[in-house]
């Protein structure tokens, strides 16, 4: 198991600095979750370790290093980090069998003879406890939750050393959501993977993650082990971030009402972030 | 598989059904019949000559009379079908593989290349396909296979602009990331994500330009650029036969019917292809959600101008009882609401909590009186101060439109986008209220106080893309607000927030609804959000109320197993790391389902056959609360051990997973 080592990660859109010089380290088989509101990077720095956005910056596995695997080694450079997307319905190919999707990612040299894939397609739709008889149907068939799986099992065919999940159940109901963060949690211990939890909804960080780093702007606001980071935050945004989460028991007043001055900053700086507020930036 | 093949043969009957499509199915056959047999049967009359036949009018041996050599004028419309398709169709396949190609590239090319090929494609558009071809007729030469290649090359960039669109939206979809982490090569995607996803439109594109082909190709015949004598199609028939127009005009009006009836059962066929493809099955448009707020948007928006809400109607703002709502469908009639009933009291402020397919959304669009066609509601009482929403009435439209204020997910899609944030507020006064427009433009600027948005007058000029997500919510909900409602709808209005700007968001609801004491349903599928911000829950679960109890006792003490099970997977930022969260197995019963007894009984850890068999009624627990179970939980801890059980199924079976 090897470390995931990220250090001085930038990733530009014009003159848009989306991730500004992040680091931080992996330690091989744990789970790092990175939290943030929308527009601040998350997801970027996880689509710049993937390798799909150009970015700059070391981003090394163990002694290897991944980005020059990932542009020159082909598809094995490729297949050592998979990522699981938010929306099911639009990472699975609609004209794909769910046989045809897993089958995609297996590696071609080790599983040459049409038996032996599909043997192994079984086998992994077992892993995220699907019944092997739903390969021959097609995605749209299939409910959120079974199509997330189908999700899952597909990056795990492509034997990942790291695994990004990125928003993995935020379209999912709550019931379903339990049942793929457990599985998730529970796939990578089982097989020993590290991991990148990424998520707007710090109420789940503490199932799955034992590291935490909470992303402001593009950049780290505090990371620490999970526990910490939520119950004693360091940082001012971090504890505003973890305050604001709601939870069943607790109630909001109506005096609670914040007035916007206090919360507008995060408001407006988070949209300005993600484009949507550029030209707000422009009229004044 | 049954159900696979049940739905091709629907496909037939909707086609036979369809007299445009049984028209098509036949002109289609018979151009395709005539393209064949037609030189086999009436080659012999199409070609050989006799003088002493020459430009003869109809006769019984001659239908449509003879040329100027005497040959028999329908035999050559005729015969002359072949040449004009098979070159309509290689044309129109010239330009598809150029064009799907063109397209195909700049959809996975790199930013420079593909600017280059956008203008290129769009440089080319400008021109008329005529035109072009006619260009490259010149540059091709005379002749049918220069007239193929002319046609295809003015119709590749209209190919090209399609596929690249297509490919465009389809290039950012996910799985096509999915497949660039596998290291899949640009030509396997293409190959395999690409160009299945968007073969259905293009060949739909393509058979309707087998018509426009036949068009052009004999225009080109016509002006003497295309096929050569002794061949002919129909456009060198049409200019042989305007010579003798006046002597003969059939000589120029069977030709030209024949490219007429051979365009329009392209265009049929066309259509027919469209009609297939969108059948039922396939994927759901997107975006059809949206439309549905953008409507309930601007009814919203039409909700200003009440002068003063209604006088009190007693206790209840709004009753609601055996609310059910079916969709009648060809095949099986779905019930997403089956059996829903809760009150509201003035002032008072009602979550309703249930997961997708609960049926919470459609209530809301019930109460509000938007449900769609073909949806139909009915109930043994819905009634909004006092005035019963069932039937239409005057009353009704007017307390809908004054007294109900409703709040939507998205308030992007409330929100015109060309229309300034003033000018939403602004109208609705002007038009109902008749007031002036400084009078409106205060009252606008007001409500966005109200709403707490920070230099209304600057928001006030400014377009809603120019607001944050946050911002534009405010916004909706001074829309919501305009006609001083007594009851706000409230759907799902946080969940595209942020954590931040969702509690300054339900913080605001709260203040309103208490400084003025309106009411208000909100409806979330977050049990956290209805927990922060309402008195009382109704928690719904396939259709149907299973439990309705004030916030503080349904979370401190469940009555309903489902709700005890919602609740316990419902993650909690402050429960420890080595907890997995329970789970609830098994699925939601669909609407289509038809069950006698309880439909959570499938998943229920408590069911016994009398859940199985017989519905429980929503019933009252004590003063408070209602629930409809057989069995329900009496105390918390029988909640917890309940979850505790379910924490050990999930033991065993994670045990069964990893073996």
């Amino acid at each position: 198991m090897r470390d995931l080592h990220v250090a001085g990660l930038t990733v530009r859109y014009g003159h848009f600095v989306a991730v500004d010089n992040v680091s931080f380290d992996v330690p091989g088989g744990s789970v790092l979750g990175l939290a943030g509101e929308s527009g601040s990077g998350k997801s970027t720095v996880a689509r710049a370790i993937a390798g799909l956005t150009r970015s700059r910056g070391t981003v090394r596995l163990g002694d290897a290093d991944l980005r020059r695997a990932q542009r020159s080694g082909g598809a094995r450079g490729r297949r050592m980090v998979q990522m699981i997307f938010q929306d099911p319905t639009s990472s699975l190919d609609p004209r794909f069998t769910v046989r045809e999707c897993i089958a995609e990612a297996l590696p071609g040299r080790t599983y040459t003879d049409r038996g032996k894939r599909n043997e192994r397609v079984a086998e992994l739709l077992s892993v995220v406890a699907l019944d092997p008889g739903i390969s021959g149907l097609h995605p749209r068939m299939l409910s959120g939750g079974q199509r997330q799986r189908v999700a899952i099992a597909r990056a795990l065919a492509a034997g990942p050393e790291v695994l990004i999940a990125d928003e993995a159940t935020a379209s999912l109901d709550v019931s379903v959501q339990a049942v793929v963060l457990n599985l998730l949690k529970q796939i990578q211990r089982d097989m020993g993977l590290t991991m990148l939890f990424i998520t707007h909804n710090l109420a789940v960080v503490r199932y799955v993650c034992d590291d935490l780093a909470i992303l402001n702007h593009g950049k780290i606001a505090e990371h620490g082990p999970a526990g910490q980071v939520l119950d004693r935050p360091q940082d001012p945004y971090t504890a505003a971030l973890v305050g604001a989460v709601l939870r069943p028991g607790s109630r909001l007043a109506a005096t609670d009402s914040a007035p916007p001055e206090r919360a507008e900053p995060a408001d407006t700086a988070a949209s300005r972030s993600d484009g949507r507020g550029t030209s707000d930036h422009l009229h004044r | 598989m049954t159900a696979q093949r049940s739905a091709q043969q629907t496909w037939w009957r909707a086609l036979l059904a369809s007299p445009s499509a049984i028209v098509a199915t036949i002109l289609v056959a018979a151009l395709i019949f005539l393209a064949i047999f037609a030189n086999l049967l009436w080659g012999n009359g199409a070609s050989v000559s006799n003088v002493a036949i020459a430009s003869e009018g109809p006769s019984a041996a001659h239908l449509l009379g003879t040329d100027p050599l005497g040959r028999d004028i329908l035999d050559r419309v005729l015969v002359a079908t072949r040449p004009s398709l098979v070159l309509a169709v290689l044309a129109t396949a010239a330009g598809g593989v150029v064009g799907v190609g063109l397209g195909m590239l700049s959809a996975v090319a790199g930013p420079v290349l593909r600017r280059f090929l956008a203008s290129l494609i769009s440089l080319l558009l400008s021109f008329p396909a005529l035109l072009l071809a006619i260009f490259f007729a010149v540059i091709f030469g005379v002749g049918s296979t220069a007239s193929v290649l002319a046609v295809g090359a003015a119709f590749a960039p209209g190919f090209a602009r399609l596929t690249q669109t297509l490919g465009a939206s389809i290039a950012d979809r996910e799985f096509i990331q999915a497949a660039r982490l596998l290291g899949k090569s640009r030509w396997y995607v293409i190959r395999r994500h690409l160009l299945p996803n968007v073969a259905e439109p293009i060949v739909l594109y393509g058979t309707v330009h087998v018509g426009q082909a036949i068009l052009v190709l004999s225009g080109l015949s016509f002006l003497g650029l295309g096929i050569q004598l002794p061949a002919y199609n129909w456009g060198s028939l049409l200019e042989q036969g305007l010579a003798q127009m006046f002597q003969s005009p059939a000589g120029v009006i069977a030709p030209a019917v024949a490219i007429a009836v051979a365009g329009i059962a392209c265009n049929l066929a066309g259509e027919m292809w469209a009609d297939i493809i969108g059948r039922p099955g396939r994927a759901a448009p997107a975006g059809s959600q949206r439309s549905m707020s953008g409507k309930l948007g601007a009814a919203a928006s039409g909700t200003a101008g009440a002068p003063q809400p209604q006088p009190d109607s007693g206790e209840w703002l709004l009753r609601v009882e055996r609310l059910r709502i079916r969709f009648p469908a060809s095949g099986t009639e779905t019930t997403p609401v089956r059996e829903v009933s809760f009150a509201v009291r003035h002032g008072e402020r009602l979550g309703i909590v249930g997961e997708s397919g609960s049926g919470k959304s459609l209530t809301a669009l019930a109460i509000a009186g938007l449900v769609r066609e073909p949806g139909r509601v009915d109930a043994q009482r819905l009634e909004f101060l006092g005035v019963d929403l069932l039937r239409p009435s005057r009353d009704r439209t007017e307390v809908l439109g004054r007294n109900l204020g409703l709040i939507f997910q998205d308030p992007g899609g409330t929100l015109n986008p060309a229309v300034r944030i003033g000018t939403h507020l602004r109208e609705p006064a002007q038009v109902h209220l008749g007031m002036s427009r400084k009078d409106a433009t205060a009252r606008a600027l007001a409500a966005l106080e109200v709403v707490l948005i920070p230099e209304p007058q600057r928001r006030y000029r400014q377009h809603q893309h120019e607001l944050s997500g946050g911002m534009r919510q405010r916004v909706s909900i001074a829309m919501g607000l305009a006609g001083e409602p007594q009851l706000l709808l409230a759907d799902e209005p946080t969940t595209a927030l942020d954590v931040l700007v969702q509690r300054d968001i339900l913080g605001l609801l709260v203040r309103l609804s208490a400084e003025h004491s309106t009411g208000m349903i909100l409806i979330s599928h977050d049990l956290a959000v209805i927990a922060q911000t309402c008195d009382r829950t109704a928690v719904m679960y396939a259709g149907f109320v299973v439990e309705d109890a004030p916030v503080a006792a349904l979370v401190g003490a469940p009555a309903h197993p489902y709700t005890a099970a919602l609740l316990a997977a419902t993650p909690d930022i402050a429960r420890g790391p080595d907890e997995s969260l329970p789970t609830i197995d098994g699925r939601v019963p669909g609407p289509e389902e038809n069950l006698p007894g309880c439909y959570f009984a499938s998943r229920c850890p408590l069911a016994t056959s009398r859940c199985r068999e017989e519905r429980p009624p929503l019933l009252n627990l004590d003063a408070t609360r209602k629930v409809a179970c057989w069995y329900p939980l009496l105390d918390s801890g029988q909640a917890r051990s309940l979850n505790g059980a379910g924490q050990g199924d999930r033991g065993a079976r994670k045990t069964e997973v990893t073996g």
